[in-house]
């Protein structure tokens, strides 16, 4: 698909390769949350770290993080399929084009 | 040992005691939570690493208003990984001075239970010494005079104590102020990146095109609108002032109870124990926990379930949301909420300049 266009150039395959690489990415990031993360929401920080609104407010932070990481891993693999979307957009302008040069000759 | 002495010996130890109790936490967990923050930064800043490579790889391989759509969307997802990562860090950090709080707090709270110890000791060698006071009858009043003394000592230790453990329970308390206030400003279930359908929309050719998905927010989530119930269903609840007004669910009905049980119970910041001191998104959430549904801990991150277009369509356990507060409504225009204490009062939307975000039905 070089010479798409003017001010435009992907190689072959650019964007399928793209997102082979990126699909890993979301589930990385969502494991990592559910291994490092997830185990430590709740964490005993004594009666006194009760009492003083401390454990509530780590807690709150840590499911907001735990959140953030899902919702970060969820970001990646919409990159991923908006790369294998490009790809396929591509291939199909190709062949239209082809089309018609086929009819014109 | 007279009865009088055992008293003082007994008792001489029971503030420090509790107070040890309550300084009792668990430094495993504690160690675990901050090297569960260390592996997720290696972990996750791995990632921010690999996604940075296969853009400049992308980069290397397209280019145009495609490629740079691509790499707008991969340097929005990294920007999100280093901002999780510095919140990691923040919370790691956060975690390690509690930690060293409560550390100190037990080292002081235990030098002054030792030191009371030894206060007893001397004492007690002393009231034996008495024995051989002469004349006798000059002992009693001796005895008396040293357990005094030791009343007093053991009284000014006590207070040391209690000013130690006041101390730490204002760190503690200046610390989750910091963490519940400079609290994420986004949480939801999409990245607040816009990742767009596919990088060559604007010149798709096929149905893949078009921006449709993905997009975040900062303040107000997208949730479904709550469906009104169906006429005749619903759950009763028995108001204070003797009404009956119908909740949509089971869960719904149990938290109003919940929460209407608590009515009276005094306003604490941060507070989430129920009958004792409650913040208002303490209220909310200890309610519905009760009635088998957890929410998050804060009012800014209970707009989850559906949302309730309008007023009119509150039912009881629909929660109003502000910036910084949360109320629960219980029916028949009435909402309860944490102020001081856990009051019922009529369905508003304005709140000290905070900031109305919505109605929202935990359970729609």
């Amino acid at each position: 698909m070089s010479g798409f266009h003017s001010g435009f150039h992907a190689d072959d395959g650019a964007y399928e390769t793209y997102a082979r690489q990126v699909d890993p990415l979301g589930d990385d990031v969502r494991q990592a949350g559910s291994r490092h993360v997830a185990p430590h929401v709740t964490v005993g920080f004594s009666d006194l770290g009760h009492e003083s609104g401390f454990s509530g407010a780590y807690g709150a932070r840590m499911r907001s993080l735990q959140q953030r990481l899902h919702a970060l891993g969820g970001g990646w693999h919409q990159v991923g399929e908006a790369a294998r979307r490009t790809q396929g957009n591509f291939a199909a302008v190709e062949e239209e084009h082809g089309d018609a040069l086929r009819r014109l000759r | 040992m007279t009865a009088e002495v055992e008293q003082v010996v007994r008792g001489g130890l029971d503030t420090t005691n509790r107070f040890a109790a309550k300084l009792e936490h668990d430094p495993g967990a504690i160690n675990g939570a901050r090297d569960g923050h260390v592996a997720l930064r290696t972990s996750v800043g791995q990632v921010r690493d690999q996604a940075g490579a296969q853009r400049a790889n992308l980069a290397n391989s397209a280019s145009g208003y495609t490629a740079d759509r691509a790499a707008a969307a991969s340097q929005g997802l990294e920007k999100e990984i280093q901002d999780l990562l510095d919140e990691s860090a923040r919370i790691e950090n956060a975690v390690a001075v509690a930690a060293e709080t409560l550390h100190v707090g037990e080292i002081r709270n235990d030098q002054v239970r030792d030191q009371i110890v030894r206060e007893i000791a001397a004492s007690m060698k002393a009231l034996q010494a008495v024995n051989g006071i002469q004349p006798p009858e000059s002992r009693a009043a001796a005895a008396r005079q040293i357990l005094l003394q030791l009343q007093a000592k053991i009284g000014q230790l006590t207070g040391q104590a209690a000013t130690f453990s006041e101390q730490t329970i204002d760190q503690l308390t200046s610390l989750g102020r910091q963490l519940g206030g400079s609290d994420a400003t986004t949480t939801s279930s999409a990245s607040a990146t816009h990742v767009p359908q596919s990088f060559n929309s604007n010149g798709a050719h096929t149905g893949g095109g078009g921006d449709g998905g993905g997009g975040g927010f900062v303040g107000k989530p997208r949730l479904p609108v709550a469906i009104p119930p169906q006429p005749g269903t619903g759950v009763d609840i028995n108001l204070p002032g003797g009404r009956t007004v119908k909740a949509p669910n089971e869960t719904a009905a149990k938290a109003v109870r919940a929460a209407l049980s608590q009515l009276g119970v005094p306003y604490v910041w941060g507070g989430t124990a129920r009958g004792q001191g409650l913040d208002c998104s303490g209220l909310t959430m200890t309610s519905y926990q009760d009635a088998g549904l957890q929410l998050p801990r804060t009012a800014r991150q209970q707009t989850v379930g559906a949302e309730v277009p309008s007023i009119d369509q509150l039912l009881p356990g629909d929660l109003v949301v502000w910036s910084g507060h949360v109320a629960m409504v219980i029916g028949d225009g009435q909402m309860v909420e944490a102020g001081d204490p856990v009051q019922v009062g009529k369905i508003r939307t304005t709140n000290a300049g905070q900031q109305f975000i919505g109605f929202y039905r935990p359970t729609g």
